[in-house]
């Protein structure tokens, strides 16, 4: 992305790109705008409330096509936690309970990789209405209410260690998909987890055994009623001035990603989920036991990511502090003052 | 008048043909592009604010001083010097004892030698990233681990091999050492090889035990080797990053971040050029200065010689 953007700033930028989605509102200036072009094609406009904050500009202006998205939630073993914990409390009790069958009760990535933040903090922190950066752009999360609410997730982080219901080793985590071989083991009571892992699972543990014992829910918060999740995807951005070059470049992506049968196919081949929403409900996408779930997520409780320049310190600072408090390295105050400390020394004023 | 002009012209010509410039500017203006450019744009890319996010950047020594107030830069030093003096030693330590072993057994007739020394050398072949890979399939703490797995036998509980932080170290460590040993044992080898018989025999017949024979006649004439071998391989673990970027990618937390890897991820994960940059001087300083004892070292060895 960084290379991408770099082309975009010195006008080298390819016709068309994909760009990871929380970062695409730093592509406005550089992309042109589609407005007219999707009226032209009838495709409906009806994207999740979470895209559109992405791809409208100002104004209200479409300035990209998203074409595929993605969510973490909480999976639950049906058997063993038919009701799955809401709150952070809930899961401490019924992780507790799952630690005297033997199992790991509570799993999540910790590593030093973006699933730690985007699936094991950003969560927490969101749905206590935590900001991480404030209108500009500047780093908040050390700040204030922002500050209590981000060391609360941290003090919980370090509780489910603390208590057994969590392993240490989950800093071994880099990536959701890290946690597959420990659940494909049977040794898993729960985890927290992104939508794509549904078919890597199924075909690992087969598809009647995964869907009869994984069940999905909100990813737990702190007072159990309000959730927050992440939520990912690519948006294709034109770089292309040219007239003829642009429709013909829509035309393509409209086709081949954004309409209907094209977005439905191209989410069915990458197990992606659609970030308009009529395309759950069209013939041609498959999707899974799951889907209706997923959606319902997407809608509720998705947020992107800030596409701030302070975020990636903020994302590496906090992937820091969550596996410092994991090996208890750092106590959750000592873990965030350092994070804090670490980006505001990098800020570029 | 125009007698002399000729002999000027040719003086002139004759001097720069006899003269080594012209042969050794090809490769200068090669080392020039290729070396010295990019150790002066890190350098001047040091003195910046850069982003590789942003083209705009002002001149600066707010890098440098950030890196050093940076609350994670101890633990890097720390880090890194702890992995660079342990992989060092033990490299050196394993290299010289399988060169002495394979020396040994070629003196004795054994024919599985070179086998021992191609499957030695099979690891140093292997790139970085794959050992990196290998290593962690090995650590896995799961119920799917394999040195767990087989320290269960042995009364051993799980081993947190990458995710205490300390232990992560020293298991970041064994694999470079795994990694590194063949290189120390080739250059020692061939120091053995070229070890005068007679020397060592006359140590023999005058009484001199086994132990007295290693390290008072044997290390002593492998001396200069074991100095060389000590500086490049140190000079190579510093810059080591492909290994740990597969095995830990620094973590857990910034635990196992040494210098070479923290460049990395400076400036393509939080693509923070200008610190990345003054980090990357750093190590540059002290490979340098690792060099120039290098050189020095051979320069006195060539006086003595």
């Amino acid at each position: 992305m960084a290379r991408l953007l770099k082309q975009a700033n010195e006008d080298r930028a390819p016709d068309i790109a994909q760009v990871d989605s929380y970062v695409f509102p730093r592509f406005y200036e550089y992309v042109y705008p589609l407005d007219g072009y999707l009226e032209d094609s009838g495709v409906t406009n009806d994207y999740f409330p979470f895209v559109e904050s992405l791809i409208l500009g100002d104004g209200g202006v479409i300035k990209g096509l998203q074409f595929t998205t993605d969510v973490r939630v909480l999976y639950h073993r049906k058997d063993l936690v038919p009701e799955p914990p809401a709150s952070w409390d809930e899961v401490l009790e019924v992780g507790r309970d799952l630690k005297s069958e033997g199992l790991a009760p509570y799993l999540f990535p910790a590593g030093r990789d973006e699933a730690t933040v985007t699936t094991s903090l950003w969560p927490y922190f969101w749905a206590q209405g935590g900001e991480l950066v404030d209108m500009e752009g500047n780093p908040v999360f050390g700040e204030g209410e922002n500050r209590e609410k981000m060391l609360g997730c941290l003090e919980f982080i370090r509780e489910c260690v603390a208590s057994g219901i969590t392993p240490t080793r989950i800093t071994t985590y880099l990536q959701e998909t890290d946690l597959n071989a420990d659940i494909n083991a049977g040794a898993v009571g729960m985890f927290l987890g992104g939508n794509w892992q549904v078919g890597i699972l199924k075909e690992v543990t087969g598809e009647e055994e995964f869907t009869s014992t994984w069940g999905v829910a909100p990813i737990p918060s702190l007072d159990g009623g309000t959730h927050s999740t992440t939520a990912g995807g690519w948006i294709w951005g034109i770089f292309a001035g040219d007239e003829a070059k642009k429709r013909a470049t829509v035309d393509f992506l409209l086709y081949t990603f954004v309409g209907d049968r094209g977005m439905a196919g191209w989410c069915n081949a990458g197990g992606y989920l659609p970030p308009r929403q009529s395309v759950f409900d069209l013939s041609e996408y498959q999707g899974n036991e799951y889907t209706e779930t997923f959606r319902e997520h997407l809608d509720k409780y998705a947020r992107n990511r800030p596409a701030s320049e302070a975020y990636q310190n903020i994302s590496t600072a906090m992937q820091v502090a969550v596996a410092s408090v994991v090996t208890e390295d750092a106590s959750p105050e000592q873990a965030l003052e350092t994070a804090v400390r670490s980006v505001s020394l990098q800020r570029r004023d | 008048m125009a007698m002399s002009k000729t002999a000027g012209k040719r003086t002139w010509f004759e001097n720069i043909r006899n003269s080594p410039v012209p042969w050794l500017l090809p490769l200068a203006v090669v080392l020039g592009v290729t070396f010295l450019f990019p150790v002066f744009e890190i350098a001047r890319l040091s003195f910046t604010d850069a982003s590789l996010l942003d083209e705009d950047y002002s001149y600066t020594l707010e890098s440098y001083l950030d890196l050093f107030r940076s609350p994670y830069f101890a633990n890097m030093l720390q880090a890194t010097a702890l992995f660079v003096f342990a992989s060092v030693f033990l490299q050196m330590l394993l290299g010289f004892l399988i060169a002495l072993l394979v020396d040994q057994g070629e003196k004795r007739g054994m024919r599985t030698s070179i086998a021992t020394r191609t499957a030695v050398l099979s690891a140093w072949a292997i790139p970085g990233v794959i050992i990196g890979i290998i290593w962690s399939i090995l650590y896995e703490q799961s119920a799917a681990g394999i040195l767990n797995y087989v320290l269960s036998f042995v009364g051993f509980g799980e081993v947190p091999f990458l995710s205490d932080p300390q232990v992560a170290l020293a298991s970041v460590t064994l694999a470079n050492v795994w990694r590194g040993t063949a290189f120390s044992m080739i250059l020692l080898y061939a120091g053995l090889q070229t070890l005068p018989e007679d020397v060592m025999e006359a140590a023999k017949v005058d009484g001199a035990n086994a132990w007295q024979r290693l390290t008072r006649v044997m290390l002593p004439l492998l001396a200069p080797m074991l100095f060389i071998n000590l500086v490049i391989v140190s000079i190579e673990t510093f810059n080591t990053f492909d290994m740990v970027l597969a095995l830990t990618g620094g973590g857990p937390g910034r635990s196992t971040e040494i210098a070479a890897l923290s460049v990395y991820n400076q400036i393509f994960e939080q693509f923070n050029l200008g610190q990345g940059a003054a980090t990357a001087v750093l190590l540059v300083a002290v490979n340098l200065i690792m060099t120039f004892v290098y050189i020095k070292f051979l320069e006195r060895n060539e006086r003595v010689e």
